[in-house]
Parts: structure tokens; sequence; C-alpha cells
């Protein structure tokens, strides 16, 4: 099979959620609460009843959301962002770096990452915290990960993925990776004259990209950050109660060197030219 | 004992974290010498691949990846407002210099850092902070292309890349190999499983390593010679891949015990 991609055309999408419906019928997936009742919801920003978006965030039951945000443009009046978000199927997927079971994550011929849920298991969410964009989504009940499969059996069927056959506008498109590079590269060259900041996110080092019209934290799309998982561990690693055992610890200066700071005492390095032998003078600087 | 970081402590160090990884995997503006191509024989030499006093790191990259670092400390307070005024002023005077900054911290050149303290009144935290930070920027993007890196070719206490001290280490879940990481550049290497990487004491007798919980990943190895201590985390007792440089900073309860038992 040919390497296939997911090109979003964001300056397609009249945010109908088609797709997130569609995304849901395909694999059996339940509703879910409004935003307003989803615990920890970082997405929902609207007073009034009921959120666009909808919800709050992706899920183990939700692997394809439209995001929806509203901000009032350099003219002063509302403006509304909104764009499917999911899996961007990386070309090396980090998450697949992060499983201890092999198997459990495939990076597939066709481009999509999907997981096998059967071999997933109860484990330390490390999927979930070494992808740079924090897509997958655990199942607390059955300590499972989970998140868009790129509709891998409908692939190896030949037919395209449920969000792409419905979407009404035709801005979720399927095909050949290159064919999909091609459109995006075209069509961008046409946005780019009405909208300079129009951009392709994240890649074409992913299986999924969109085209944006706009910076993609417009669109509430993270930015990839290969550090989070190394957040997660310093999170894992802090507590509320305050004292720290160093003297001055919390004074702003020690704060900062505080790694810095100590090895100024000691630091020491090798110097080149000087050690012919690669013998090191141990107690030399 | 093991969850004490401060909140803020470890919000500003992610922070931080995610510049460093972002703007090295840029890749920009990153020269020095020599060439990737004199690695192989310089290591055969016993020398590190670079050699600091040629780190010439492009000027706008190192500008722009300094206010990154800089808002961050001003995000979280992470220094004075004095300070950081005067760090500006000194930098507008052309007193310090952010390449200069590198140079000097790659080579391990506390003098310079003492003595820049001394004729500024900046806190010799303060310029060491900003100097390690885009140094690391700088040198870890480096050593990804290094060759031979983490097979047994090196051996050594200081690091292949920068010739600087390891900072932490860990047994490795394969084999249980005893791996180094760079306090600098984050380089990972081999190293000889009784040996003070410090020192180079091998005498057993030595050598010693205390642990705070019984089951814990980690333990402090201790060398009576030479009086250092290097943090080690055993990573065949944990779920996935160690990252030492984060390891590091979760495990700063453990500098503070090491210390109190008379290692630095
Ligand atoms: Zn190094
Ligand atoms: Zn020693």
């Amino acid at each position: 099979m040919t390497e296939k991609a997911i090109f979003i055309d964001t300056s397609k999408c009249i945010g109908c959620r088609a797709c997130q419906v569609a995304c849901k019928q395909w694999w059996g997936l339940p509703a879910e609460l409004p935003a307003e009742n989803v615990a920890g919801s970082v997405q929902f920003q609207y007073k009034f009843s009921g959120s666009y978006q909808n919800p709050g965030d992706l899920s183990h039951q939700t692997w394809n959301l439209v995001r929806f945000k509203e901000e009032a443009g350099s003219d002063g009046k509302m403006k509304w962002f909104f764009t499917p978000d999911r899996c961007r199927h990386c070309k090396n997927p980090p998450c697949q770096e992060g499983c201890p079971v092999p198997g459990v994550i495939v990076k597939d011929e066709s481009g999509g990452v999907y997981y096998n849920v059967e071999k997933c298991g109860d484990c330390a969410k490390q999927c979930a915290e070494y992808c740079p964009f924090g897509i997958p989504k655990f199942d607390g009940d059955i300590r499972r990960a989970f998140k868009c499969r790129f509709c891998i059996d409908r692939v190896h069927e030949g037919k395209t993925p449920a969000c792409v056959k419905t979407c009404p506008p035709g801005a979720i498109q399927f095909g050949d990776k290159t064919e999909m590079m091609d459109k995006a590269q075209a069509r961008l060259a046409v946005i780019q004259t009405d909208n300079p900041e129009a951009n392709i996110y994240p890649g074409f080092d992913y299986n999924n990209f969109w085209l944006l019209l706009y910076a993609p934290e417009k669109y509430s799309l993270a930015q990839a950050d290969f550090t989070r998982k190394e957040k997660a561990r310093l999170a894992a690693a802090r507590t509320s109660r305050k004292p720290f055992t160093v003297a001055g610890f919390f004074k702003p200066l020690t704060y900062l060197g505080m790694l810095g700071g100590l090895g100024l005492a000691f630091f020491r390095r090798v110097d080149a030219g000087k050690n012919p032998e690669g013998k090191i003078d141990r107690h030399g600087k | 004992m093991e969850n004490n970081l401060p909140r803020e402590f470890s919000d500003f160090q992610g922070g931080i974290l995610e510049i460093r990884s972002r703007l090295a995997a840029g890749k920009r503006g990153l020269r020095a010498e020599p060439g990737p191509d004199q690695a192989e024989e310089r290591l055969k030499q016993g020398l590190p691949w670079l050699e600091a006093e040629t780190l010439n790191p492009d000027g706008d990259f190192l500008e722009m990846a300094f206010q990154e670092i800089l808002a961050m400390v001003k995000k979280h307070g992470a220094a004075g407002e004095e300070e950081l005024q005067r760090l500006e002023e000194l930098r507008q005077g052309g007193r310090i210099e952010l390449a200069e900054l590198v140079r000097k911290i790659a080579a391990g050149n506390a003098e310079y850092f003492k003595k820049t303290s001394a004729a500024t009144g900046l806190a010799p935290e303060i310029l060491v902070f900003f100097a390690e930070n885009l140094a690391r920027i700088f040198l870890s993007a480096q050593a990804e292309g290094l060759p031979g890196k983490y097979s047994s070719a090196w051996l050594r206490g200081y690091c292949p890349v920068c010739g600087n001290e390891p900072r932490m280490a860990k047994l490795e879940r394969q084999q249980g190999k005893r791996v180094l990481a760079c306090s600098l550049c984050d380089t990972l290497w081999v190293f000889r499983r009784v040996e003070c990487p410090y020192c180079g004491n091998s005498n057993p007798r030595d050598l010693r390593f205390f642990q705070v919980k019984g089951e814990s990943p980690y333990r402090v190895d201790v060398c009576e010679k030479c009086k250092r201590y290097i943090k080690t985390v055993d990573e065949r007792k944990i779920e996935g891949e160690a990252i030492l440089r984060t390891e590091d900073l979760a495990t700063i309860y453990l500098d503070e015990i090491a210390r109190k038992e008379g290692y630095r």
C-alpha cells in the first residue's frame, strides 16, 4: 500500500461537527457530557449554556473533536476559529517509544498509527506523556489508551476514514500522501494572498496535517512539546507541602541557582591539548 | 521524602526544559570545532569531541534563546527584578557577552564566573544559570551526531562531547550497564560500575552507596577518597526510560542529604 495522509483544509471547514459524529458512530463510541460537566475541562470558556465545543477535550471516547474558539479580531468584532483535532499520526511516533509493551502501538504501512487495544494494558500511561500533543487518552476503568485509529480497517479495504467520507464541505481529504502534500501546498499558495499567516500544521512529517489560516494556537491546537513526559515526571515529584529542606531555597536567587550554582564549586572540564594521553588531571581546576 | 519539589520550581524547570528541547531541535546557528569527522580520532586520544573555546554560536540565535529563557525566569519570578535589570545593563554595556558565557561554561571555567561576578556585582548563580542553559541548547544538538554514543568505547569520567563532568547516572534496563549523563550537554556514556568518575578511584573499599528507602529506584554512590557523590537511578526498578536531566531535578532532596553527609 502506498503511504496515505489525511489533509484538513481549515479554510473549507464549517464547524458542523459531522466528522465528530461519524467517528463516534463508526467506532460505537458513546456521546459525552457537555463541556461544563467534564471535570477539569480546560477548554470550556463560554458562560452561556452549552459550549460550542462539546465535550471539553479529546477523551478515551472522543477521538476526533471539533475545537471552537472565539476571539475578538483587530476590528473589535468577535471571530470564530474551528477545526477538528485528533492524532497527527507521526512519522516516528514518540508514544510508541514510551510504550513498554511491544506490538501495542503500530505505525502502519498506510502511515496511520493505531493502538492494539487487546495488548494494551495496565501501565504507567506513558504513551500519553510521550505524545508531544497530548492526544492519547486513558480509560481509567479498563486502563487502556485510546485515540484516532486512522480508520485502519476501512483504509485497508480501500475506503476513506469515516470522518473524511462524511465531511459535507470536503474539508477533510484523504489519499496518497504525496498527492495530499501537493494539494496542501497548492491550496496554501492560493490562500496566502489573503491570509499571510496561513500555514501547514504541524508539517509534512505527519500523516495528518492541516492547512490553517492563522497560527495553531488560534484554533487551540497544541504546539509540539517533546518535554511533556519530563514535565509529568517533575509534577509527580512535587507537593503542596511547603517547606523544602534547603534553607533559603525560596529566595529567588538560590531558587534559580539551585542546580547551576551547585556546579560552581566544583565544575571541571578536561582541557583539549593538555591531556594528550587522555589522562585527566583529577585534581586540576 | 521523595515528593518534595515546590510547585513553582517544577513548573519553572519544566518550562526551561521545553525551551531547551525545542530550540535544540531547531539546530539553528550552531557552529563548533572540530567537525564531526574528527570526533572519532579525538575520542581515541581521550579528548572530548568539542573544544570549548571554539564554540561560536550564532548571535541572533543566542539572543533569541536568551530572551525566551529570560521570559520564563520572569514569569516564575525565579530571579529578582533588580538582578535581571543589572544583567541587562551589563549586556548593553558589552561587559557580559552571551557567546562568552557559553564558551566559559563549556570550558568549565569557574574562575571566569567568580571574577565576572566580583567585577559586576551580579550573583554567580544568575550568570551560571543563563550560561548553562544557553550552552545546553547549543551542545545537546551537537551531541546527537556523535559516533559510538552510548557504546562501551569511551569509559572515562568526563563527557565525550564537551568534556564536562557527569551529573547523574543510571543503571540501564537491558543489561544493568552504568550510564553517566553529562552535567552540561545531556550526553550519555557507559562507565565502569565500580569506579568513581570524579577521581578514578576503583578501590571497592572506598566506594559505597546509600539509599533513602529500601525499595527506591534511587541510590547515591559516594567515594570516600574524593568525597564526591553521584545520584543513580536504577532503570530496572521504574517504568520506561529514565531521562536523567529530569531525574536530577526531581531528586534534589538526595543532593541535600548527600551534602549533609559531607559529600559534595
Ligand atoms: Zn557534555
Ligand atoms: Zn572519587
